[in-house]
């Protein structure tokens, strides 16, 4: 209770000193508030990094030697196959580092009449099916889209068409070998062109021809996006870029990766992130440098008063103890609004480490203070005039 | 009760080396007031602040009740013992009257209320008003503001109290009233009071006066 007695009067007589409580308070408040908010920026650069990284669909386009999209390209099954993993050539799938391969392959046909057949690897993989987004794709019970990365013989039929094959399959005459296959209906497609059927990529015919057929289009996404360095490396290692100087019969495509936009925001927020992390080391020492001198100067400019409380008897332990006490009393309450007004303005709970590394710079400042006026000169301070 | 023998203090800097205080011999007993005289320089403010234990001499030792000052807890026996009262008075700026005087019962931990209580007593015992205990010191006259600070050396109950020009600062009425209680405190209240003065009147005050001279105690009378 007399301990507190004493505190208390001090206390009270350093609230009674308004301005620098006021400046105290307000330096402690304004250093966390800086840092608090600066960090809730370089939280908010993390994030939409984290979120770059995860959610951008970068997509890779699959070129002949002259850049453009890839026509009649027997090959391209086998391109699809490393793709989707289906071929492991040297040992190697490219499944870890790539997803959403679509791949589309029209195959004329010579019967059924006026009809193509597209092979196709997802629903949204042709174009036709993409602007419906196999909305008004029917499967019969039994099957789904899992279906077309399949070898079955199955086929989805132009809805409007189906009263043509009352038995439920078509057979189909391919226009480049001649062979005829006989594909069961496993659904129907209402809207888009009239006259093509749907089968899986990698329908077989005949055991001879499973990769003698034209491809429009073939592209997939990169895997993950943090480590598109190492994805591409993979990927090129597997298609060689596209070069006219030095054409290689046996690699005659090539893949663009359309990192450009993903690359040139991701330096920005780097840039961002750089610089912000660079300036808040230096924002948290200016803090803790104007609360250590801010606390200094006021322990300073009281020297008098802890003078007379070492000639009352006050031993230099009680004095430091004292002093720091009342700047802490100042320090962390003006923390602590601090940390409201970050908390009200940003949201959610900031960084609380770096507040009370800032709060606690201020402390030691003002525990260097308290030591400082330990060792005053009472005998000259008693004697100076005020 | 407070006994200086031989007590000896020195100022060095690279140029020069001051005897402040010169082998400096005598005693000093309750019930009696004490005026220490001498030019600026005589070295009586360094004796004050070695009889206050704010120092310890370099040769000859000071002794309050027979132990040596530089063998004691010296913060303890400012505490308990020893008050000292300064021509600027020293009072706290931001606390009031009553809470000045009661500081050094709130250092030793006594209950906010006994020690006001204690603080109260002693300041209206010194003239003070039942007013004047709210105000700050700054709101007080010097005169007032050093009944204050003898009131806190009262307060604190020390048999010793030691004052450094304590009416310097003061017109001729009020240094003559706080002369006067600091008489009454030597002979009503038993203490033991030491006056470091330039004043001739603080000196007819007193029961013996000291002359010091180079640091050296030159008469007693």
């Amino acid at each position: 209770m007399g301990k507190c007695a004493l505190l208390w009067v001090n206390l009270l007589a350093l609230l009674r000193r308004r301005g620098v409580c006021l400046l105290l308070a307000a330096l402690s408040a304004g250093g966390v508030f800086a840092v608090l908010s600066l960090s809730g920026l370089e939280a908010r650069q993390v994030a939409a990094l984290a979120e770059m990284e995860t959610s951008t669909v970068i997509s890779c386009v699959v070129t002949d030697g002259k850049g453009m999209n890839m026509e009649n390209l027997n090959m391209i099954s086998a391109m699809v196959d490393m793709l989707t993993g289906r071929r492991l050539e040297s040992g190697c799938t490219l499944g870890e580092y790539v997803k959403d391969v679509r791949a589309r392959a029209t195959v004329p046909l010579t019967s059924p009449e006026d009809f193509t057949l597209r092979r196709i690897l997802t629903l949204d993989s042709d174009p036709a099916l993409e602007a419906v987004n196999g909305a008004s794709v029917t499967f019969y019970p039994g099957w789904d889209e899992s279906v077309l990365d399949t070898e079955a013989l199955v086929c989805l039929v132009p809805a409007d068409s189906l009263a043509l094959w009352p038995e439920g399959k078509v057979t189909m005459t391919a226009e480049i070998t001649g062979v005829a296959a006989e594909l069961e209906i496993i659904g129907t497609v209402s809207g888009g062109p009239g006259n093509v059927f749907y089968c899986p990529f990698y329908a077989k015919w005949q055991a001879e021809i499973t990769e003698a057929f034209p491809v429009d289009a073939c592209s997939f996404a990169i895997g993950d996006n943090a480590r598109l360095d190492e994805c591409k490396a993979e990927i090129y290692r597997y298609f060689s870029q596209p070069s006219l100087s030095q054409p290689d019969p046996y690699l005659p495509f090539g893949v663009l990766v359309q990192d450009e936009v993903y690359l040139s925001t991701r330096q920005e927020i780097l840039e961002n992130l750089r610089l912000l992390r660079l300036l808040l080391p230096l924002l948290m020492g200016l803090m803790g440098c104007v609360g250590f001198f801010g606390a200094y100067l006021s322990a300073k400019g009281r020297r008098r008063e802890f003078a007379v409380m070492r000639c009352l008897g006050m031993k230099r332990r009680q004095v430091f103890v004292l002093a720091f006490a009342q700047q802490a009393m100042l320090t962390i309450p003006g923390g602590l609004i601090g940390l409201g007004l970050a908390m009200a303005l940003e949201g959610g709970v900031p960084a609380l480490g770096r507040a009370a590394l800032v709060c606690g710079v201020i402390l030691l400042g003002a525990a260097l203070a308290a030591l400082g006026v330990t060792r005053v000169n009472v005998i000259k301070l008693m004697k100076a005039e005020e | 009760m407070l006994t200086a023998t031989d007590v000896t203090y020195v100022y060095r800097n690279a140029y020069q080396t001051v005897y402040a205080v010169n082998g400096v011999s005598c005693t000093f007993d309750p019930g009696q007031m004490y005026a220490i005289m001498g030019a600026s320089g005589s070295g009586k403010t360094t004796f004050l602040s070695l009889l206050a234990g704010l120092d310890v001499p370099a040769q000859g030792e000071i002794t309050f009740n027979g132990e040596p000052t530089r063998r004691m807890d010296r913060d303890k026996y400012r505490m308990e013992h020893v008050s000292v009262i300064y021509q600027n008075f020293n009072l706290f700026a931001h606390l009031t009257v009553l809470e000045n005087g009661a500081y050094p019962l709130y250092m030793r931990k006594m209950a906010k209320k006994e020690a006001d209580a204690t603080a109260r007593e002693k300041l209206l015992s010194v003239g003070l008003t039942e007013d004047q205990l709210r105000r700050f010191p700054n709101m007080l006259s010097g005169g007032e503001q050093q009944r204050v600070a003898i009131a806190r050396a009262l307060a604190s109950g020390s048999e010793v109290i030691l004052a450094d020009e304590p009416t310097g600062n003061l017109d001729q009425t009020n240094g003559k009233n706080i002369i006067e209680i600091l008489g009454r405190l030597a002979r009503e209240e038993n203490r033991c009071v030491i006056v470091v003065t330039h004043d001739p009147t603080v000196a007819e005050a007193a029961d013996v006066v000291l002359h010091m001279q180079d640091g050296k105690l030159a008469e007693q009378s």
